[in-house]
């Protein structure tokens, strides 16, 4: 096969893959400025290849002369539409007014020049590789101007590459990747080669090289719509076979039954190829959707650790903000209770310790919202220490003696008659959940008592606290350690609890790798609370 | 008897009072600033026997000051008793770690039993 064959394949395909590339470009999304442009310089760039190759061929003299000129022509339009592509890729149309100017008067002088005048290409000389241009007067000047816009064209982008996100920077490196190879390609074979070697013969693999130029350009712009390398591939692969295989039943097959067959067998082929690249399209959509959900999960997942840390910071501020007035209430009042301003008459110390129950509530509200606000965002921190739990409950007791002692039922404890092991526990909330549920069995009580018992059982401790009260049923039961839930008998004897204290309990013994469950037989039965705590 | 000498490092003003009220009745000196340049300066010049501290200031937080106090040879001694509404356990953590007697939440004690308290690690 000679050279010139190979030639003639070569433009076909370069033509054809460049028109293809800029009609694809196009029909993508019309609307878009960016996408009209491109098309518009692949159209330049083809006219620019075919005459060339067409200049390079032809045996007329007068028209491989017209069509050199013409070449030179239409890469002096190439450059203005070029120039308007690159920055209106960049977003920079509006930067340069001067350049903008410049560029379309500097280029329609060098189109005039280049096709009405014998200035830039003054004769087409025959060689062995085809007719090559004799270069006149204007060449350096044609050349000074076409570099000033590539080398203004590849600083912009250049320079742009640096500040722009990673998307964008993405899609500038495809295209430097495709300007890059081309620009070299012609830097040798366009320039060098001919002006300071004067060997012009390979002036044609300078414009060959616009391929790369057109593919990765294209590649930059419809990569981010649904394009991918995976589809780019496949699409050139099937437009390859499919030109392959009409080169052959054009050239190749004489027989009009074969040709046939062979049409029949490339329009099937066709059809195949069109349904895997839709097929690899939606694959590819499917997995660009999946990843675009991915990425918004995770936004919304950071988005949601910002409130949560801004909810935290808000509640613990709120927290100590309440807590400062009902800090003086409580002191001011209890020191008026107990005499330090002198002595009260009994009914109003009876108003006062209305006043600051009534703040102690307030008070605990205000604890329990803020440990239920810890437990949520996980900032609860557990310091464990030897705890001896019978002193613990003892505490307890004394403390909570007086609400009893006030509903007039007993509060007793049923100490065990050998010490028990001390557990691994933090103190503090320990304490506070067994508070919370003795508290509550006092709380629901009216008549009798409430018996608080501790044992070792294997290698836990359980703590039981048993009352003579209002009981729950099934219902109640099942709810009772869920958050701002008060069962039945809550709902009408105690309004005042906010249904916390439990909740905490059951998330403080949970913290310690124990267990906390209720039992009743029923309204009216009392109820079972039981804590089971492990030893270490 | 020389009286005993507290410094209180509290900016909330109305507590502040309240609690120099209370512990001055009990019979101690007090002293009090409100924040925790002039606090550290007072307790420098006042070498009290015990110090409430709170821990959200204005500027420098109580915390902080603690680490002061315990670096300086004559005052690191002192019993300190963080006192504070600021619940946060790993403030507590670190204020204990800094060697705090105790960490109250002023809400949970009435000015006579912060005054046992005091009592207690005099």
């Amino acid at each position: 096969m000679s050279f010139l064959f190979l030639n003639h394949i070569l433009v076909l395909l370069l033509g054809i893959s460049i028109l293809f590339l800029g009609s694809w470009v196009y029909y993508s999304d019309k609307r878009k400025k960016q996408n009209k442009l491109f098309s518009l310089f692949s159209l330049f760039l083809f006219f620019w290849l075919a005459s060339c190759y067409l200049g390079s061929s032809i045996i007329n003299y007068e028209v491989s002369l017209l069509l050199g000129r013409v070449a030179y022509a239409m890469v002096a339009l190439f450059f203005i539409v070029f120039y308007f592509f690159s920055l209106n890729f960049l977003k920079e149309e509006e930067r340069f007014p001067f350049f903008n100017k410049l560029v379309v008067i500097s280029n329609s002088l060098l189109f005039f020049v280049s096709l009405f005048t014998g200035f830039m290409v003054v004769a087409m000389r025959p060689t062995l590789f085809g007719n090559v241009p004799v270069l006149g007067k204007a060449k350096y000047l044609y050349l000074s101007l076409i570099l000033f816009w590539t080398v203004f064209i590849l600083y912009r982008f250049y320079q742009n590459y640096f500040q722009v996100s990673e998307k964008q920077k993405a899609k500038i490196q495809y295209f430097l990747i495709g300007v890059s190879i081309w620009v070299i390609f012609n830097a040798v074979f366009n320039i060098i080669l001919p002006f300071w070697q004067d060997i012009p013969y390979y002036w044609a693999i300078g414009n060959y090289s616009a391929i790369f130029l057109v593919a990765f350009t294209a590649y930059a712009i419809l990569k981010e719509k649904l394009f991918d390398t995976k589809i780019v591939l496949t699409a050139i692969l099937v437009v390859l076979i499919a030109i392959t295989l009409f080169i052959d039943i054009i050239l190749f097959t004489d027989i009009l039954w074969i040709q046939l067959s062979k049409i029949l067998s490339l329009i099937i082929f066709l059809a195949f190829g069109y349904y895997l690249i839709k097929s690899i399209i939606k694959e590819i959509e499917q997995r660009e959707k999946l990843e675009r959900f991915a990425k918004a999960l995770e936004e919304a997942n950071i988005e949601l650790r910002k409130l949560d840390a801004s909810k935290t910071e808000f509640v613990s501020i709120a927290s100590h903000q309440l807590r400062t007035p009902l800090t003086a209430i409580k002191g001011y009042l209890s020191m008026m209770n107990d005499g330090t301003y002198g002595r009260l008459p009994e009914k109003i110390k009876e108003k006062i310790g209305n006043v600051f129950e009534s703040n102690e509530r307030l008070i605990r509200l205000v604890n329990d919202l803020l440990s239920v606000s810890r437990i949520d965002t996980g900032k609860i921190v557990v310091e464990k220490e030897k705890v001896q739990v019978e002193s613990l409950i003892e505490n307890l007791k004394r403390e909570l003696s007086i609400s009893a002692k006030e509903k007039s039922i007993y509060l007793q404890f049923l100490k065990p008659s050998k010490k028990l092991p001390k557990v691994m526990a933090d103190k503090g909330k320990l304490e506070e959940a067994i508070l919370n549920v003795i508290d509550n069995a006092i709380k629901y009580t009216n008549k009798g008592g409430v018996t608080v018992k501790v044992e070792k059982q294997n290698k836990e401790i359980l703590i039981s606290v048993i009352d003579t009260g209002e009981g729950m049923n099934e219902k109640d039961l099942s709810k009772i350690f869920e958050r701002f839930s008060r069962g039945n008998a809550g709902n009408w004897l105690h309004s005042e609890g906010a249904g916390l204290g439990l909740f905490i309990t059951k998330k403080f013994i949970e913290m310690h790798n124990g267990k906390v469950w209720a039992e009743s037989q029923g309204e009216g039965k009392g109820c079972q609370f039981y804590i089971k705590i492990p030893i270490k | 008897m020389k009286k005993r000498k507290i410094v209180i490092v509290e900016d909330e003003k109305i507590l502040a009072e309240m609690y120099k009220d209370k512990i001055s009745r009990e019979g101690f000196d007090i002293y009090s600033a409100i924040d925790a340049e002039d606090g550290f300066k007072l307790i420098k010049k006042v070498l009290p026997d015990l110090i409430l501290l709170d821990i959200l200031l204005p500027k420098e937080n109580g915390v902080t000051l603690l680490g002061r106090i315990k670096q300086e040879k004559n005052l690191s001694s002192i019993p300190v008793i963080a006192f504070s509404n600021y619940d946060d356990d790993k403030t507590k953590k670190e204020a204990k770690e800094l060697g705090a007697k105790e960490y109250l939440i002023k809400t949970n004690y009435t000015p006579q039993e912060v005054v046992d308290k005091i009592n207690r690690y005099l």
